[in-house]
């Protein structure tokens, strides 16, 4: 049996419902859609009374298999208007396991003057606690006193300022392993969707007794070293360990799809100043408190998170990822990881999303605001988001607000979400997972740059994104680490085993499938109902008129083509 | 001779002599062998275009070739 907590925000009601169907086996995204397209009415305003935000842990939470402590956030997203899922990192999901919970519902809203509110989960019961004091405080701060008060054990979801105020680019930010909240679920604006029930912070106390129940624990453990073993061969998998995804900067400068300029050309002269390698030196060179290798959740044997640090050695950010250095970096035309770092640290504290802001900036950079390169300007635009200013209240609502505001016509999103770090000129295979996602540009939803024989050609795109669509959900499917799909992505034989063995539920890899299949069908059918159309899985008319310098391609994926990706 | 370059395996480029033209995909497994890289997928660029495992090389090329890896 598996358990959801339901908790009305309005009313401080709280009610444990158990359920034993495949969704809670699951858990992660496949409970989260499943319970988003349920309860939630789909055409509801996102901070109204009647969205609500789902947090779930995966089938695996709680035990030592490698990379499987996810956490997945489900809701309506006030940024695309449609169903969000999105998972972080940290250790939130392993204290719910350890409290013998699946799924944590916040429902309701209370009223527009009721005060800021810390929901505590422990052992004893859910309690409600005045949480003002948190008020208007940045990430960190915030993390500082959730942990003098709930010791650094607990796992936290807190928003920051950006949050508060409502913007749609707010993300929640999850306890890593060391008790900091900058384990993000970024994308979506679930920040704001917590802020607007007045919930400032939920906590999972680490006073949770409950122990996976293992059919046979010493098989068990033979097939989490499997996976371990799988993790530690695999080429791919290894080189996270080293360098983590900043090795994409090299691979999107070489093949030409590194946004650059505002997603105006795909490659950036002096990319080799923010790469891997570069990032690799400077932290190993500068030491410290330094890391080039970092677990953001325990156990993990891939660790591919690193921490930052600034000229004395003293924690900068942590982690800087390959998608921020190229939002925050190549396209603003920086070079300097001082800078994607410095930025990347206010967009936590501020409880921002790196991609959307970074798109923003771009679009704002466009507009004249301020020239690309201009590295005290940037983080300028952080800072007015940090602090609230008009500007940055419309930097922070993303990229497409910014140009609607700013008078940019290249504004690089879909469904209201900025475009990840692909230029979709280049890679007509990304192109078509950005377009069909019912999530909104999303390069995790179906990642096919690394087997896309010629990246220039929409030839045979939709059937491969849609291949790499069904891929890349599995992970998301069962609350594990993207990254492990590496490892399992011919076979799903070693994670499906750990099941049978834990839970004692057979799971063939075509029923786990049409089961990922049944997710996708779910969250499309939500966005139907809730007015978006095929006329919003489009890139902006700049894509298709205007061909990226670098390869000479234009856009030229059509609705029916975008229809058929997205027909499950 | 051919050039072939493992980026981000800390290794320098492998050159190759190759009298007759040759499938890259066994270009590249040769060399890597030679500078006992363990080869996974991989993406490979020739003047700034990806080519596949079955174009043939020859002659001056310089391949760079990439683990086939992504952000997360």
């Amino acid at each position: 049996m598996f358990t959801m907590l339901r908790i009305n925000t309005a009313t401080g009601a709280t009610v444990k419902e158990q359920a034993n169907t495949r969704e809670f086996l699951l858990g992660a995204r496949t409970l989260s859609s499943r319970l988003v397209s349920r309860e939630v009415v789909p055409a509801c305003d996102p901070f109204g009374r009647q969205n609500k935000l789902f947090f779930t842990n995966g089938v695996l939470s709680g035990t030592t298999v490698s990379s499987s402590n996810r956490l997945s956030i489900g809701g309506k997203s006030p940024l695309t208007g449609g169903i969000k899922e999105s998972n972080a990192g940290g250790i939130v999901g392993t204290r719910m396991a350890e409290q013998g919970l699946r799924c944590i519902a916040l429902e309701d809203a209370p009223g527009r003057d009721a005060g800021w509110k810390i929901i505590v989960v422990g052992k004893e019961g859910v309690t409600f606690h005045d949480g003002e004091f948190l008020a208007g405080k940045g990430v960190y701060e915030k993390s500082e006193l959730l942990v003098e008060r709930f010791g650094a054990k607990a796992g936290c979801v807190t928003i920051g300022p950006a949050g508060e105020k409502l913007l749609l680019a707010s993300g929640l930010a999850c306890s890593d392993p060391h008790g900091v909240c900058s384990r993000y679920a970024g994308r979506g604006g679930l920040g704001a969707v917590m802020a607007s029930k007045k919930v400032i912070a939920l906590v999972v106390l680490a006073d949770g007794d409950v122990k996976p129940e293992f059919v046979d624990s010493e098989v068990f453990k033979t097939g989490s070293r499997r996976i371990v073993k799988l993790l530690q061969e695999n080429p791919v998998s290894s080189l996270f360990t080293k360098y983590g995804t900043a090795a994409m900067v090299d691979i999107c400068q070489a093949v030409n799809v590194l946004p650059t300029r505002n997603f105006t050309h795909g490659w950036m002269e002096g990319a080799e100043r923010i790469n891997a390698q570069t990032m690799y030196d400077t932290i190993k060179e500068r030491g410290g408190e330094g890391r080039t290798q970092h677990a953001c959740q325990h156990p993990c044997a891939i660790q591919c998170s690193n921490v930052y640090p600034d000229k004395d050695g003293a924690l900068l950010c942590s982690p800087i990822e390959y998608e921020t250095m190229a939002l925050m970096g190549s396209n603003l035309c920086l070079k300097n990881l001082d800078t994607i770092a410095t930025m990347n640290r206010i967009a936590n504290d501020a409880g921002v999303d790196t991609l959307d802001c970074g798109a923003a900036i771009g679009v704002a950079m466009e507009a004249g605001l301020a020239e690309f390169g201009d590295d005290q300007a940037a983080i300028g635009f952080m800072e007015e988001i940090r602090n609230l200013t008009p500007l940055g209240r419309i930097l922070g609502s993303g990229c497409k607000t910014a140009a609607k505001v700013l008078g940019v016509r290249h504004a690089p999103h879909i469904l209201g979400q900025a475009l990840p770090a692909y230029e979709p000129r280049g890679t007509k295979g990304m192109a078509m997972t950005y377009l069909s996602s019912p999530m909104g540009a999303d390069h995790t939803f179906g990642f096919t740059l690394r087997d896309e024989e010629v990246p220039t050609t929409k030839e045979g795109k939709v059937n491969l994104s849609k291949k790499f669509q069904v891929i890349g959900s599995r992970m998301d499917a069962m609350g594990m680490c993207n990254f492990v799909r590496y490892s399992v992505r011919n076979d799903m034989t070693p994670l499906l085993d750990l099941i049978k063995i834990l839970h004692d539920v057979e799971i063939s890899d075509v029923e786990f499938d049409d089961i990922v299949k049944e997710t996708l069908r779910l969250e499309h059918q939500f966005n139907r109902d809730a007015g978006i159309t095929a006329l919003d899985h489009r890139f902006a008319e700049t894509f298709y008129e205007e061909a990226q310098p670098e390869t000479g391609e234009k856009i030229d994926i059509t609705d029916e083509e975008v229809a058929e990706a997205r027909r499950w | 001779m051919v050039k072939v370059s493992f980026r981000l395996s800390g290794t320098s480029a492998v050159p190759l002599s190759v009298d007759v033209p040759r499938r890259l995909d066994e270009v590249v497994h040769q060399c890597a062998i030679q500078a006992g890289v363990e080869l996974g997928g991989y993406i490979a660029v020739r003047k700034g275009r990806v080519v596949t495992g079955e174009t043939m090389v020859s002659g001056e090329d310089e391949i760079d070739v990439f683990p086939a890896i992504s952000g997360g």
